[in-house]
């Protein structure tokens, strides 16, 4: 297997092989200037903000290998030439940066010492605002662009597993244009089908999946109350906050980013060939009791079959076909290519960051015109107007485009890839004409080439308008923030396609017939897919103000929000007014309060709006005497503990379930033509009481700093009390009122358990940095009250049992000969028992298997326990980073492909090579082949269910940094060139279909490998 | 001092704000409508009619595979264990019902409680007229309780229990809303008849005789007196009147005479009946015949679900032996009778017409013959259920488990192999045969054979002979000189021929307390040899029935009784 890998890299590398020779080159070119610059020493002295002077201070120039120590003077010497630019590095100090000046003899460096939360990586993201790590007092973790920008997936979202504690990313392999990924915060949360997280793109809901890696800055994950309740009614799952990047005072660069990278479909689905196909064919009938001079396949077609699976020059491939149809149709590998352009820079008047970028990814497919590109442009742009008003002005944009061969989405032609048996037909008959049958006439070189192409383009657009004006003069310490947005979007697809083409198949008296399909002239479709616009106001007080050991921070906010969508008559919209109060003591004893009050139109006038609360604390015990006397290698401590609520107001997609509803329904005909059938109904009864869920969230944190908060580890629990589930009572209302019932407000469930991060990030030595960070969470959640009918025994509620627990039969092995005569007391669902079918237990001791003996079997596909490994290391010029993630306990069902060979003369998998029969009772592992429907093999059971534990290498990562002395003659600061893998490897239990997604390759694309080569050119 | 003054600034303001959010938040175009949006739509309004007609049952046909007269060729049907005695309050297949006719019997309420307020145009000049309002909506008003009283029938039929007196709960006339009780204990069985009696007699009221035109279709006077007659029988019938008390039966009687002396139906004439299959009775709108009907539909569903599988069908309903025995010879003397001329050896031979009729039987045809007709053709349209046969006994997963296939009601010229053309179905609710067998029985359970009492046109002997005579069936003389008793056994082996497949024979064996004699006893098929062109004719059993006395009446679904506090089960279930 791995060897396989690594011929198909190799394979890779040829096929690309201009490209990279290409680099080689040019690294070899740059190498050779290296020793041309001559050099003169800078010296200078280092101290403390105490004045003292500090010894030990490792000196390096960026993008080279030069670097020096500081003696116990605090002096220094490095050779260097003008612009080069030192970093100034010493455990429990914040590193600094200098830019070598040749007029000036002597450097003197202040570092500050460092204190956890004072340095710029220590700012994070908050509801409208950021804040300190040190300050904080609510449960948040966030990724930055130097871990998701090595993530090479088009799609910003599926790139996120394993990079933030407490968020899972369930990733659907790579659907069209990358839908499919969903995000859940802390796990599970409730019985409704909204577990989703709100996604805030700069404050405003907005989608992140097709941004730029390049403009976003940040990504956090909001977790508890304190961080959520300021949300009001759309925070009860959590909040993904995506900040894009701005400008920075006195920091001018000019990137030019350019990655071109090959895609390898991942896993894909095994088939049985022609030759085992036909002859487990057989099989099966055999043992569904077909005489053998019955049987489909002769020994002449079997035969047949052997010499063209064998490759026998003189089989006959028309008569005797084998398509392995994912080789036929799909191509090796794919290029992706991304160009990108980034300006940033500023001064104390304006500061701006500009992008413009171009994603282009071929499409999988042989024939047919298939691709996908993306253009993105930003501008973040921030002015001083006066002394008081701040202005910044932001846009972006996006234009996607994707064509796809027909007017066929990805399942329909992975659909047929998977479920045509690889002797259905050949792709070509003899006589140039597209094979086929009755039962598969769609052949996918029809569908890829006669059925036209559809071409789908989105286009994006927003800007927001922020001013912050300083009413200092009014009050010291108050401020006036305003923010207005707008967004723009729309989807619209363009087709020409023809609904059928014509096929032939092959009879046995060498005469064809097409079936009844035949070549449609095409026609030309369009139509919008979307049409959104959507509006955004905020307007809030922020107060600042210390005094003595009191520092207070009051924000009094409101927002507003109102998106319409098209076909949508009614806008969704969302109010609210948020106050929030932030108050410390001598800096170590913290205490925040947020009310938010919020409200959406979703609800009845009267029982829309909400108050949220929430109450946290911070108390950080590395200030008080007895911890800093005490531990020494303990260098900071936090103790954090929150609690509050926050709401759920769309459960379900369906709005406005509070009120009755009435519309068209099933009629009557009256008079003798039978036509005229629509009625009116009642669709569903109002409840103006209807409220929204509301989650009561507590959380308790430590946050740890070790060994001068170069080690600092963060650990969180939690419990999570969804009450106000909405929930029809059916199941315990009597139906002799004969109403539609109401949704209410009835159901309860909770969630708990804890997430927790390490981060370790150390200058080991003049010449290495080491980062590593990893984070585990692990979840359970268990429902209290649904409304459930009564039932017959303890085992079938759902109450007790985990949120999206499967019911199912228990397997008990397979039914042996011997067993079945001896006569089986027990009578099985399906009837109609052979040896090798499937036993299940009869829980409930009935002698009869039925729906009475399901019970809780296996899991949910959602992990309880996910983690994430990302390591970092710099040595010199050369940085390596390796990340990985996992998920375990959870569980998934097989796919059908694999657990349902031969069902209807349908496609079987390898997985049938492994299936009972009389001579491999032994050692069968699946159960019998039947070309009938064996309902009794096929009943939702624990048999087909498999761990769905995997740890996935998801990145590796070279990067060379050319040395800076080299660039600076030719006008260029930065140059890093560097190789990355992305879904290099999975450790699992499933071999044959991917564990992460499993109806990937037979309903839409695999995962990808992909291996991209890339280039950051900095001016 | 300043935070108080801000205060007084803020909380107006705020105040304000709040009241202004909310009508902000308020959804004000709405593409859903209200019940008064409904209510002040003469369309809507009509269209709600609509919708509480939509209740009724589409033909009671699958309740035949529940009886002795037929057989599901499925054998995972899931009308198998009514079969087999296995079926409890969680399985019973009409279980559905309980929660329908309750749906049905509120959007009645619904309509009554509005109807007031909808106003109704003239179909042809489109006006608003007072008095055209309040014919309508008087009319409207008993097609509603007409149908409030045909769902609360069905639910009492089923799960009535009247030895008990024990009915269906009948639940008050108003819209219930979900802060209302909803838990409803049963009312008595008499309590339920004078409900639904009352109803009955309130639409007749005010409903015209029959239905004509663009309104054929709805609810008639007929109907309404049909219905009653059905009730008004069971309440009569053994099962509920065991001591026999002739009122029930002279009720009975009484309520069908209206039909029968308002001359608005008779049976089809048997020269204008297609000579195939009675068939213009079930697909001709609005024939003389038909007093309430499922609405016209263009499909060829029965058709494909019950024609051999060598015609493309599904092979589904195969009648059983003990149907085909039920059918006289055209003597007129059942085949039991030495007198019938009947022969085991030719068992088809001078039967009943109606045999021929209703029952696809070997060698017989489907379709449409074609002018002039060529030997293959006419081999293809014939049913071929010997042995061997390519319709026969057991050749295919979908042939006949009996020897016969269903022809009552399939169009011939629903060709489904070819060009699947759909034809014209309506199942029948009550037809004026049934009014004529309910007569008869009624009529002779209270006056005897040959009385005409005051009131009445006719005695209970001329109600069957005009069955009899529609059907060709010789009406001996001796069947005038019968005792009662043996003169009811005739009504009712007529009753099982004439009205099979038509959703009767489950609720009649019932009502006659027969269900040991006919229910519990296994059923018959026919097995026919081929050798040459000779035909050998063997009887077989096919599988054994089981019927207990709990069965009688059916058992209240099991979750219905986990949600009520109030309701009882049935006996024994």
């Amino acid at each position: 297997m791995y060897y396989l890998e690594k011929r198909k890299n190799m394979r890779y590398f040829l096929y690309n092989r201009s490209i990279y020779n290409r680099c080689i080159a040019l690294l070899f070119s740059i190498f050779s200037f290296t020793v041309l610059f001559a050099q003169v020493s800078q010296h200078g002295v280092i101290k403390d903000n105490n004045g003292k002077l500090l010894s030990g201070v490792i000196i390096t120039i960026q993008e080279s290998t030069i670097s020096a120590e500081s003696n116990e003077l605090g002096e220094f010497s490095i050779p260097s030439v003008s612009g080069d630019n030192l970093t100034f590095a010493l455990d429990g100090y914040q590193t600094t940066s200098k830019v070598v000046d040749q007029d000036l003899k002597k450097i003197d460096v202040t570092m500050q010492e460092l204190k956890f939360g004072n340095t710029e990586q220590d700012i994070v993201p908050i509801a409208y605002s950021s804040k300190s790590k040190r300050d904080l007092t609510s449960s948040i973790s966030m990724t930055t662009f130097d871990e998701f920008g090595k993530r090479k997936d088009m799609n910003a979202m599926n790139g996120l597993g394993g990079l933030i504690n407490g968020l899972a990313v369930m990733s659907s392999g790579w659907s069209d244009t990358g839908v499919g990924t969903s995000f859940l915060i802390r796990g599970l949360k409730t019985t409704s089908s909204n577990n989703a997280p709100l996604v805030l793109v700069d404050d405003v809901e907005r989608t992140f999946d097709q941004l730029n890696a390049n403009e976003i800055e940040s990504i956090s994950v909001l977790k508890d109350a304190a961080a959520l309740a300021i949300y009001g009614n759309r925070g009860a799952n959590g909040v993904v906050l995506v900040k894009t990047r701005r400008g920075k005072k006195d920091k001018r660069d000019i990137i030019i980013n350019a990655q071109v990278g090959m895609a390898q479909s991942l896993r894909l689905p095994k088939m049985l060939n022609a030759y085992d196909y036909a002859r487990l064919y057989n099989v099966a009938q055999t043992m569904d009791g077909v005489a053998p001079a019955n049987l489909k396949y002769s020994d002449i077609a079997l035969n047949g079959y052997k010499d063209v699976v064998n490759g026998v020059d003189s089989a006959n491939i028309y008569k005797y076909p084998n398509v392995n149809f994912y080789n036929e149709f799909l191509k090796p590998l794919v290029k992706q290519q991304q160009y990108d352009l980034t300006m940033t820079g500023g001064n104390d008047i304006a500061k701006y960051f500009v992008l413009l970028g171009y994603m282009n990814q071929e499409g999988a497919y042989k024939y047919g015109d298939n691709s996908f590109y993306r253009y993105n442009y930003r501008s973040n742009v921030d002015v001083k107007l006066n002394s008081r008003l701040d202005v910044s002005l932001d846009m972006a944009g996006r234009l996607e485009n994707q064509t796809t061969p027909g007017g066929h989405y990805s399942y329909e032609l992975f659909g047929q890839f998977a479920n045509t048996p690889s002797n259905a037909y050949p792709i070509f008959n003899e006589n140039g004409t597209l094979g086929g049958t009755n039962n598969y006439k769609y052949n996918p070189y029809g569908l890829m080439n006669r059925t036209g192409q559809r071409d789908q383009t989105n286009r994006y657009f927003n800007a927001d308008v922020h001013f912050k004006l300083d009413l200092s003069d009014f009050l010291k310490g108050l401020s006036w923030n305003g923010k207005g947005g707008i967004d723009f979007m729309d989807g619209m697809i363009s087709q020409l396609t023809s609904s059928q083409f014509a096929v032939y198949e092959l009879l046995p008296d060498s005469t064809y017939i097409n079936n009844s399909t035949q070549d449609f002239a095409k026609t030309t479709n369009f139509w919008y897919t979307g049409k959104d616009r959507q509006f955004t106001f905020q307007t809030s007080f922020n107060y600042n103000q210390s005094w003595k050991n009191n520092r207070v921070n009051a924000l009094a906010l409101f927002y507003l929000r109102e998106l319409n969508s098209m076909g949508i008559a009614v806008p969704y919209k969302t109010v609210g007014f948020v106050s929030q109060l932030n108050y410390a003591y001598k800096n170590k004893y913290l205490l925040e309060g947020t009310a938010s009050y919020t409200g959406s139109e979703n609800l009845a006038r009267g029982h829309r709006f909400g108050l949220f609360p929430a109450l946290s604390a911070g108390w950080i015990l590395s200030d008080e005497d007895f911890i800093r006397d005490n531990c020494n290698t303990l260098s900071f401590l936090k103790l954090r503990a929150s609690y509050g609520a926050t709401g759920l107001d769309k459960p379900f997609n369906d709005r406005f379930l509070f009120r009755e509803n009435w519309g068209d329904a099933t009629g009557y005909a009256f008079g003798t033509s039978g036509t005229g059938r629509t009625g009116t109904d009642q669709s569903r009864i109002g409840n103006d009481n209807l409220k929204w869920e509301t989650s009561y969230k507590s959380n308790i944190g430590l946050d740890f700093g070790f060994l001068n908060n170069t080690l600092l580890w963060t650990i969180d629990g939690f419990y999570d009390n969804r009450k106000d589930i909405l929930v029809q009572k059916y199941a315990t209302t009597p139906t002799m009122a004969g109403l539609p019932l109401p949704y209410e407000n009835a159901g309860e469930t909770k969630s708990w358990g804890f997430d927790s991060e390490l981060t370790y990030d150390k200058q080991i030595n003049k010449s290495l940095r080491l980062v590593l960070k990893g984070n585990v969470m692990l979840t359970r959640s268990k429902i209290i009250n649904i409304d459930e009918p009564f039932k017959q025994y303890a085992y079938q509620y759902q109450a007790g049992n985990p949120i999206g627990q499967p019911f199912g039969y228990e397997s008990n092995g397979l039914f042996t000969q011997e067993e079945l005569d001896n006569g089986s007391d027990v009578v099985q669902n399906g009837g109609n028992i052979h040896a090798g079918d499937l036993k299940y237990v009869d829980t409930n001791g009935d002698k009869k298997i039925d729906w009475n003996d399901a019970k809780p079997i296996a899991g949910n596909s959602i992990p309880n326990l996910i983690g994430g490994l990302n390591l970092s290391v710099r040595y010199k010029l050369v940085d390596f980073t390796v990340q990985m993630m996992g998920m375990a306990d959870r569980y998934i069902y097989m796919p059908g492909v694999y657990s349902n060979s031969f069902n209807g003369e349908g496609n079987a998998s390898v997985y049938a090579l492994q299936a009972w029969t009389p001579e491999t009772a032994g050692t069968a592992i699946y159960p019998r082949l039947s070309i009938k429907n064996n309902s009794n093999n096929q009943q939702y059971s624990d048999f087909w269910f498999r761990d769905g534990s995997f740890v996935k290498l998801k990145t590796v990562e070279i990067g060379y940094n050319l040395p800076s002395s080299v660039l600076k003659e030719i006008g260029i600061s930065k140059v890093r060139a560097y190789v990355n893998g992305y879904n290099l490897l999975s450790f699992d239990h499933v071999k044959d279909f991917d564990p992460e997604d499993t109806s990937a390759g037979i309903y839409h694309y695999p995962m990808q490998r992909i291996i991209t080569l890339g280039m950051n050119v900095t001016f | 001092m300043k935070i108080s003054t801000s205060k007084i600034f803020f909380i107006p303001l705020f105040i304000a704000m709040m009241s202004s959010c909310e009508s902000y938040l308020d959804p004000g175009y709405d593409e859903t409508l209200t019940k008064s949006d409904v209510f002040s739509s003469y369309v809507y309004s009509l269209n709600y009619v609509r919708t509480i007609y939509s209740y009724l049952p589409s033909g009671a046909y699958n309740e035949t595979y529940m009886t002795d007269e037929a057989k599901h060729a499925d054998e995972a049907s899931s009308y198998l264990i009514m079969n087999n005695g296995s079926w409890t309050s969680r399985t019973y297949v009409d279980s559905w019902t309980w929660s329908h006719y309750y749906a049905g019997i509120r959007r009645v309420h619904i309509f009554l409680d509005n109807v007031d307020k909808a106003m109704f145009l003239d179909p042809n000049t489109y006006k608003i007229t007072p008095n055209l309002n309040d014919t309508l909506r008087k009319q409207l008003r008993g097609e509603a309780r007409f149908l409030r009283a045909f769902y609360y029938f069905e639910l009492l039929k089923r799960y009535g229990d009247p030895t008990k007196n024990l009915g269906v709960p009948i639940v008050p006339e108003i819209a219930l809303a979900i802060n209302d009780t909803l838990d409803f204990a049963r009312s008595t069985y008499d309590e339920c008849v004078n409900y639904i009696v009352k109803d009955c007699d309130n639409a007749a009221a005010v409903l015209p005789m029959r239905q004509v035109g663009g309104d054929y279709g709805k609810a008639s006077k007929a109907a309404a007196l049909a219905l009653k007659s059905r009730l008004l029988l069971y309440v009569a019938s053994p099962l509920a009147n065991p001591s026999g008390d002739i009122e029930k039966w002279k009720a009975a009687a009484a309520a069908d005479t209206a039909i029968i002396r308002s001359l608005k139906y008779k049976l089809i004439d048997k020269a204008t009946v297609s000579a195939d299959n009675m068939l213009s009775v079930f697909t001709k709108p609005n024939n003389d015949e038909v007093l309430f009907s499922s609405p016209v539909v263009q499909t060829n569903d029965f058709e494909a679900g019950n024609l051999p599988a060598s015609f493309g069908g599904g092979g589904q309903t195969n009648p059983t032996q003990e149907l085909i025995d039920a059918f006289e010879t055209t003597l007129g003397y059942p085949i039991t009778d030495s007198k019938s001329g009947y022969k085991p050896t030719d068992p088809y031979y001078r039967r009943d017409k109606r045999l021929g009729f209703f029952i696809a039987l070997n060698g017989s045809q489907y379709g449409v013959a074609v002018q002039p007709e060529s030997a293959a053709s006419l081999a293809a349209r014939t049913i071929d259920s010997y042995v061997g046969g390519k319709d026969g006994l057991n050749s295919s997963k979908s042939a006949t488990k009996t020897g016969y296939y269903i022809r009552k009601f399939m169009d011939p010229s629903a060709d489904i192999i070819l060009n699947r053309t759909p034809v014209t179905h309506f199942w029948v609710h009550f037809r004026y045969a049934e009014i004529l067998l309910n007569y008869a029985e009624a009529m002779a359970e209270a006056y005897g054979v040959t009385t005409i009492p005051a009131g009445f046109t006719l005695s209970a002997y001329d109600a069957l002979k005009q069955i009899r005579d529609r059907a060709g069936l010789a009406t001996q003389a001796y069947i005038k000189t019968l005792s009662t008793a043996d003169f009811i056994e005739r009504v009712r082996n007529e009753r099982r021929v004439e009205l099979c497949f038509e959703g009767h024979r489950f609720w009649d064996v019932r009502r006659w307390k027969q269900g040991e004699t006919y229910f519990n006893v296994p059923i018959h098929g026919m097995k026919i040899t081929k050798n040459g062109t000779a035909l050998t004719y063997e009887v077989f059993n096919i599988e054994d029935r089981v019927f207990d006395s709990k069965m009688y009446v059916m058992p209240i679904p099991y979750d219905e009784m986990q949600k009520s506090k109030l309701l009882i089960q049935n006996e024994n279930w």
